[in-house]
Order: C-alpha cells, then sequence, then structure tokens
C-alpha cells in the first residue's frame, strides 16, 4: 500500500521537524553553548601565535596534551563547539521552516467573506447600524487598508482587505539573519585563515604561519616600504602608526598603500591589518639566483620567502665566532633543504640555485600585521543587515486583515492583528464610528 | 548659582569651549540634584507643583548636560567624541538616561518613576564629578574611527533604556505585591557580589579592601596604574580600616540574604519582618562602610577614588539597591497607591525593552564591524563582546517569551531584572573582574 508508505514517511519527517525545531533542543544546546563559552573564558586559551617549538614542549605534558586535545585550550574552535553551533543552526532552521509553514497556511486559508467562524476568529468584532452612507465610508476606511474585495452572498455585502502579509514574517526574517551570522562564524573557524607577520622596512614575504604554526602561501609578496610612527606631542601616547605596503605579483607592482589601525589593505580575499610594531636588529641576507638579485632585512625564527618564488627560508640561530657574528640559515628550494652558517660580511655560500651573503646587521623599525582570509564575514554582515529589517517588522508592523458584512440595516466589523491589539482596537472603534456616518 | 551662569555666559561670550563645558556640568550637577528632590517630594506628598519643578529641572539637567557635551565635542574636535575615558563614558551615560527618561516621561505619562531613575543619574553624576582626569584626552589609534561614535553612543541610550525598563520591573513586581522578601534576598545577594567584586575577592582572602593606586605617568598624565608585574596585577593599597567594616557588610549580607531565603519557605509574616529589620540594619552598615571608605581613601595621598570607578559604582548601586528595599518596607502602602496599576507598567517595562534591544543589537554589531576593520576579526569571545552577548540573550529570552510562550507579568519582569543585572556586569564587572580590550574605558 504505496500511499499509507508516503504517509508514514511524512509522519516521520513531520516528527524529525518537530524534534529539531523543539523549544527542549533550544535549551539543551544554549546550555551547553553557555558552558563551553564559560570554560573558553575561564580557562586560559592557546595564544595562536605560539611557535611550534613552544607548542611541542608543552605537549610533552600528558595533562597539557589531553586538554589540547580535547579542545579546551582552544574552546571556540574545537569540534564539539562548532557542533553545538551548527546544531543551533539546525534547531532555528526548522524552527524557521515550521513557522514559515504555518503562517502560511494561516494567510492562505483567510476568508475573503465574514461567515461566522470568521467572526469568532479574527478576535476583535462590533456591530453597529448601518445606513446608506455606511458602505461608502467602510470602503474608504478599509481602502487605507489595503485593495478592497467586495462579494455579495446571500443578500449580505461583504468586505474584506488586508495590507502585507510579510508584515507576519518579521520574527521568521530575525531567525534567518541569526543563520546568515551563525554561518559567517562557522565558515570563519572552519576556512578562514589568520596570521602575524613582522615586516622590516625593505623586507617581503609571500607566506605566512597561521594557526598551529601551519605556513600559508599568499598568490602575491607583500613589501614593506616604509613605517612611520607618531607620538602626541610631548607625551609617550601613539597617535598613529602606519605602513606603507607594496603588492607585488609576477614581478610587477600591482598596488601600493599605507595601512593604519583601523584602514586595512585588501588584495583579493586577503586583508592587511596594522597591528603592532616594535625595534629591532635585522641580519641583511644578499640573495643572488637565476633572473634575482636582492636584499632582504630578515626576522630571526619566522619563515621568509623569496621575492617572487616559491622557495623560502628561515634565519634560526647566530653565534658569535671569533668577534664575527654568524647567522645558520635553512633554505627550502624545489622540495631539497639546504642548510650553512654565513659568516657577517663573509663570501657567499651556494644553497641550491641560490648564492646567499650575510651584508650586515641592521637596526630599525618592523611592522606587526596581521594577515586573514575570511569568505564568512560577508554572511555576517548580511545576517546583521537582515537582522535589522526583520526586526523592524518584528517591532513596528503588524499585518492587519479587516472584514464587514453588511445586512438588514447592520454592519458588523471584525479585525485581526498579527501584533499591537491596542492599536486595532482604536482602528475598529474609529472605523464603526465612521459607518455609523 | 550665579556666578556659575555668569561663567557659562562668558565663557560663551569669548568662544572657550572647554571651561564653559565645565560650568554646563556643574549646572547640570546642580539641575540633577534639583529634579531628583522634587520627584522625590512628588512621590511623599504627590503635588503636582513638585513634580514640575523635578520635570523643568530634568529638562535643564539634560539641556546643560547636552550643552556641556557639544562643548567639549567641539574643544577636542570632530575626530574626538566626547566619550572615550571613564569621565566622559560616565557623563554620556547620564546623558542617555536623561533623554531616555524625558522622552518615556512625556510620550508614557509615568512621573512617578523619575524618583527612581533620576538618583541613578545623580548617582553617575557624582562618579564623574570625583574624576581627577578631566581632561580632554588625545585617542591612542585602535579609537581613532567614526565607529566609535556610533557603538558608545548607542550603548549610553540602550543601557539607559533598559535602565528604564529594570526600574519598571522593579516597580511592576511591586505593585503586583510580591513578597518584600524576594527583594530583601536578591539586594542583599547584590550587595555580597558588590563587595567581592569591587575588592576582587580581597575581602576575604585578605581581610582588607584595597584599591587602585593612581600614579603619575612619565609623561604627565594621570592614570591608573596597568597591569605592570608579569602576573598582570594592578598596584593597588589597602584602605586602612575598611577590610573588617567590609568584611562585617559581607557577612550581615550573607545573613539577610539567609533570612530572606528561610522567610521565603514559610507562610508570610514574624519571618518577613526580621528579614525587613536586618535590610535596615545592612543599610545603616553599608552607608556607615561607604562613608569611611570615602573619607579614608579621601586622606590617602596616592589613592584616588576615581581611579576605582567600577568599585564605586558597583558599591553605591548595591547602598542604592539596599536603599530601594527599606522605602519599599517602610512607604509601602504610601508607594502602592501612588504607581500605576501593574499591568500598565508590565506594558511601559516591555516598550523600554523594545527601544533597548535593537540598541544593543546595533552595539554588538557595530563593534563587530569596528573590531573587523581594527583587529582583523569581527568576534573574539573578548570577556567584554561575550557578555554583551549574554545580555542580549536574556533580552531576547524577555522577548521571545512574551511573543511566542505569552509570558506577562512575574515571570517576564523578573527577566528583565536579570538582563539589568547582566548590563552592569557588562558595563562594571566586566572591566572589574576579567582583563581585556576594552581596558582604554578605565583609565582614570
Amino acid at each position: 500500500m504505496p500511499s499509507e508508505k508516503a504517509e508514514n514517511k511524512g509522519d516521520f519527517v513531520e516528527e524529525l521537524l518537530d524534534w529539531l525545531a523543539s523549544l527542549r533542543l533550544t535549551v539543551f544546546t544554549m546550555i551547553f553553548l553557555g558552558l563551553a563559552v564559560l570554560l573558553g573564558t575561564i580557562v586560559p586559551q592557546i595564544d595562536i601565535s605560539l611557535p611550534r617549538q613552544a607548542l611541542a614542549e608543552k605537549m610533552a605534558d600528558p595533562v597539557w596534551r589531553l586538554m589540547s586535545r580535547s579542545g579546551l585550550l582552544d574552546v571556540f574552535h574545537s569540534v564539539w563547539f562548532l557542533f553545538l553551533v551548527a546544531l543551533l543552526m539546525v534547531n532555528l532552521a526548522a524552527c524557521t521552516i515550521r513557522t514559515v509553514r504555518r503562517t502560511r497556511r494561516l494567510v492562505a486559508a483567510t476568508s475573503e467573506i465574514l461567515d461566522d467562524e470568521t467572526e469568532t476568529k479574527a478576535g476583535l468584532t462590533t456591530r453597529v447600524r448601518a445606513t446608506a452612507a455606511s458602505l461608502g465610508a467602510l470602503e474608504r476606511r478599509f481602502a487605507a487598508i489595503g485593495p478592497v474585495q467586495r462579494t455579495e452572498k446571500n443578500g449580505a455585502v461583504h468586505l474584506f482587505a488586508q495590507n502585507s502579509p510579510l508584515f507576519r514574517y518579521g520574527v521568521v526574517i530575525v531567525h534567518c539573519s541569526l543563520l546568515f551570522v551563525l554561518a559567517g562564524a562557522l565558515v570563519r573557524a572552519l576556512v578562514g585563515v589568520e596570521g602575524q607577520i613582522a615586516l622590516p622596512e625593505g623586507g617581503s614575504v609571500n607566506v605566512f604561519a597561521a594557526k598551529n604554526d601551519e605556513l600559508m602561501r599568499l598568490p602575491f609578496d607583500v613589501r614593506c616600504e616604509k613605517f612611520a610612527m607618531e607620538m602626541y606631542p610631548g607625551t609617550q601616547r601613539p597617535k598613529e602608526y602606519r605602513s606603507t605596503l607594496s603588492v607585488w605579483q609576477d614581478g610587477k607592482k600591482i598596488d601600493e598603500q599605507t595601512i593604519r589601525v583601523n584602514h586595512p589593505l585588501s588584495v583579493g580575499a586577503f586583508h592587511f591589518y596594522q597591528a603592532s610594531y616594535g625595534e629591532d636588529e635585522f641580519p641583511v641576507l644578499r640573495l643572488t639566483g637565476p633572473g634575482l638579485t636582492t636584499e632582504l632585512p630578515v626576522v630571526a625564527q619566522q619563515v621568509q620567502s623569496i621575492p617572487g618564488r616559491r622557495d623560502g627560508f628561515i634565519v634560526d640561530q647566530a653565534r658569535r665566532e671569533a668577534e664575527t657574528l654568524e647567522v645558520h640559515v635553512l633554505l627550502t628550494a624545489g622540495g631539497d633543504q639546504y642548510d650553512a652558517w654565513l659568516r657577517e660580511k663573509g663570501p657567499a655560500q651556494n644553497l641550491g640555485p641560490y648564492a646567499v651573503s650575510f651584508v650586515g646587521v641592521r637596526q630599525g623599525y618592523y611592522t606587526g600585521v596581521m594577515v586573514t582570509a575570511d569568505p564568512g564575514v560577508r554572511l555576517l554582515y548580511i545576517g546583521f543587515g537582515v537582522f535589522f529589517v526583520g526586526l523592524f517588522l518584528a517591532f513596528y508592523t503588524s499585518h492587519k486583515r479587516v472584514w464587514a458584512r453588511i445586512a438588514g440595516g447592520e454592519a458588523t466589523l471584525a479585525v485581526s492583528a498579527s501584533r499591537n491589539r491596542e492599536a486595532a482596537k482604536a482602528w475598529l472603534d474609529e472605523t464603526a464610528a465612521a459607518a455609523k456616518g | 548659582m550665579g556666578a556659575l551662569l555668569r561663567e557659562i555666559a562668558s565663557g560663551l561670550a569669548s568662544g572657550q569651549a572647554a571651561p564653559t563645558s565645565a560650568a554646563l556640568f556643574d549646572l547640570s550637577f546642580l539641575a540633577f540634584i534639583a529634579a531628583t528632590i522634587g520627584y522625590l517630594i512628588y512621590l511623599g506628598a504627590r503635588r503636582d507643583t513638585a513634580w514640575r519643578a523635578g520635570f523643568g529641572c530634568g529638562v535643564l539637567a539634560g539641556a546643560s548636560l547636552t550643552g556641556a557635551l557639544a562643548l567639549r565635542w567641539i574643544a577636542a574636535g570632530w575626530s574626538h567624541p566626547p566619550f572615550t575615558n571613564m569621565y566622559e563614558s560616565l557623563v554620556f551615560f547620564v546623558w542617555g538616561i536623561i533623554v531616555v527618561y524625558l522622552v518615556v516621561e512625556v510620550r508614557w505619562r509615568v512621573k512617578i518613576a523619575g524618583a527612581f531613575v533620576l538618583p541613578l543619574a545623580c548617582l553617575a553624576m557624582g562618579l564623574a564629578s570625583l574624576s581627577p582626569n578631566k581632561e580632554i584626552e588625545p585617542l591612542v589609534p585602535a579609537l581613532q574611527s567614526v565607529w566609535l561614535h556610533i557603538h558608545v553612543a548607542v550603548a549610553s541610550i540602550g543601557y539607559a533604556a533598559f535602565l528604564t525598563a529594570f526600574v519598571f520591573a522593579v516597580l511592576f513586581l511591586f505593585k503586583d505585591k510580591v513578597r518584600m522578601a524576594w527583594f530583601v534576598a536578591v539586594a542583599a545577594g547584590f550587595v555580597m557580589f558588590a563587595v567581592l567584586a569591587a575588592s576582587r575577592g580581597a575581602v576575604l582572602l585578605d581581610g582588607e579592601f584595597p584599591m587602585d593606586k593612581t600614579v603619575a605617568s612619565p609623561d604627565g598624565w594621570m592614570k591608573v596604574a596597568l597591569p605592570g608585574g608579569a602576573e598582570g596585577q594592578y598596584e593597588k593599597t589597602a584602605v586602612p580600616g575598611a577590610g573588617p567594616l567590609m568584611l562585617a557588610t559581607l557577612f550581615l549580607a550573607a545573613v539577610t540574604a539567609a533570612a530572606a531565603v528561610a522567610a521565603l519557605r514559610r507562610p508570610e509574616g514574624g519571618v518577613d519582618k526580621f528579614a525587613a529589620q536586618a535590610t535596615f540594619a545592612l543599610f545603616v552598615l553599608l552607608t556607615f562602610t561607604g562613608a569611611w571608605l570615602l573619607f579614608r581613601a579621601a586622606q590617602m595621598p596616592d589613592t584616588r577614588l576615581a581611579a576605582n570607578p567600577y568599585s564605586l559604582a558597583l558599591l553605591v548601586l548595591a547602598w542604592l539597591f539596599v536603599l530601594l528595599v527599606v522605602v519599599f518596607h517602610w512607604r509601602r502602602d504610601e508607594l502602592l497607591a501612588a504607581l500605576p496599576a501593574a499591568d500598565a507598567l508590565d506594558r511601559l517595562g516591555y516598550k523600554a525593552v523594545m527601544v533597548g534591544f535593537p540598541l544593543m543589537t546595533l552595539v554588538i554589531v557595530t563593534g563587530a564591524v569596528w573590531a573587523n576593520k581594527a583587529w582583523g576579526r569581527p568576534w573574539g569571545w573578548d570577556p567584554k563582546e561575550t557578555a554583551s552577548l549574554v545580555t542580549w540573550i536574556i533580552y531576547l529570552l524577555y522577548l521571545h517569551t512574551r511573543l511566542t510562550v505569552g509570558w506577562t507579568g512575574r515571570r517576564s519582569n523578573l527577566i528583565a531584572i536579570v538582563g539589568f543585572l547582566s548590563v552592569i556586569f557588562t558595563y562594571l564587572g566586566v572591566n572589574l573582574l576579567l582583563s581585556g580590550l576594552h581596558a582604554y574605558a578605565s583609565g582614570g
């Protein structure tokens, strides 16, 4: 019996929808989310800029490892936190679907004539004595609400008007906006990247260390042309710090902009924020390779890239040997690793396809730049916009339906409003007065 | 008064914005006190003359405060609106309170709420006037954004709307004849929280009541000692004698709360009376302790009251809560007669939340957009962000239960009260107890 089967299946879907839309699920999810947020606020969370080495040392401690594995040290990115967010989204979505269906049914079932059933359901009704002028007066009042539909049935004249049923969907739209916001958060947590880079003046980079020291590659090189800072006169309060960054692709400069706090640079999907600054000493290396000669000031312990190439290196150690400074360079080119100790002002050494020499040490500022790529932020902003539209509809508009029946010298009026009953009552009283003439 | 007006007139004539602003602030403070007295007399004697005087002074207070803020803004330049440190933030909060209150009173015709809202405005004005550093401070780079204007302005008005909703909710519960023991329990509980939070637990842990020191920074700016040592501790110093007094207050508050809870388990009667008497004792002790604290701290050379705005605000708020309960108990019948009907109060509270909720949402939204511009992330679970989200969810619950389940009356108003406690925690508690990115709002 196929029809019964289909019905059963329908029941199952309905039941599942009911369960997913249930208030119990909302409360359950919210309580657990609350606990998670509490944990994330109380337990000190792991610093994303923690170097891999420090991380490895800490991981040796079994308690720390357990806490880290269970996500306690990074609650807001842990699998179970994201699962709870997703569960809340499903709950919200199911609830929204149910509300939409119920509202559509209610709007579709609206009768255009004022029969007894409609009169009982409307909630607000009144009766007045009708005169010859009543019909015209009522039609004018109704037209102010919406298009008037006039039906004649069993010797009675029925009038019906309603304003936009959209006014009933305010709460639904608010729910949808929250879905956008939560989706934005999920997208950010799942595919968004962020990392910090330190760039001395003249430094250039096309990789950065994201979360867990994972290397992310930029499809272009970013070079710090200039860094400047300003204090308020006579104080130690920073007024402004700014970095001029240029963007290079295939050996050509495609963009140059000055970033400040609150004024980031966007290149494609990537955004660069002025985050911090500092002063330090930087070894300057000269690299010569096929079709390339460049001098780069480098930040120790930070992965460096060779401009325009996919090769990279890191200066990981420094030592003084007989009054001369030496740095240890680890270079990766074409999948192979090379390393060497370079002496200050000493001869160049061949590291794979590159000849590298240590030119000297330069003292100066570096700019701390935060790099992010977050496709979720658009969803978030859409959600914000939609939220206020929905809230406006939910708070300040009301879906009004009005009916009138004129028969035997008597006019019966009925109003149904999705919110603000007092205003609807006032309208009804005014209309009754108008109908009396 | 005359001298003040002359000062304002001459300041305006000579085009000096900053001193005129300060004089207007003083005028506004006086008007607030006068308005509070007017409304209190109206509450007690129900004379329309008193209300008219109170309302007039309220309008004057609002107008002169608007002038003071506008001139301060002019003095600092357009990029620098007058709400970038604790002093300015408090003054702006008061501005939000008076604007929201006047609108509420004119639109919804509830004269009596002024007697409850205006003392809170006076308290905030008093705290602001204690501030040693009323100079206009230059902005650090993160604050140099157009979002600062919107974010803080909206927060002030939104919090003021929630404050109004809170007052209506408390009045509703009172009018609805909720047992006094409930009020006692909540007020005593709040006193315990305030004493512990204001001392950051030191009352219980060390038997002392420490306050943050003000130190002169090398560049001459007076500021609160910033987290210094490796542990990130504030530099603080114990106020002599305040520790035992605070401990006694804490103990008495605990006894009062316990008495109230015990009373609630029995039918109304003698136990309630004991709880009420305990509240009165608590009020006396709290008043004495507070006076002692103010007196002693003022004598200590390196401690300024204004370096501890959050601690003081919490304590004075606790004092006001207890005072409210005392007034409720001793003037019960008069107050019950003076208040509008319970369902009218219920609706007024709802309307105030309907104003506050969109604004609170806007606070979070502008905060997220700004954070994304300045720090590259719209949301970072900073304690202030988390607390504001919790506040938002509580009011969401309030609206949701009203709109879908049809909750009104006691349960609904209870949520509004919890919501406002969360607002207090967001505005004051977070900065006291947790460190975070909003620390620049705490500078003295």
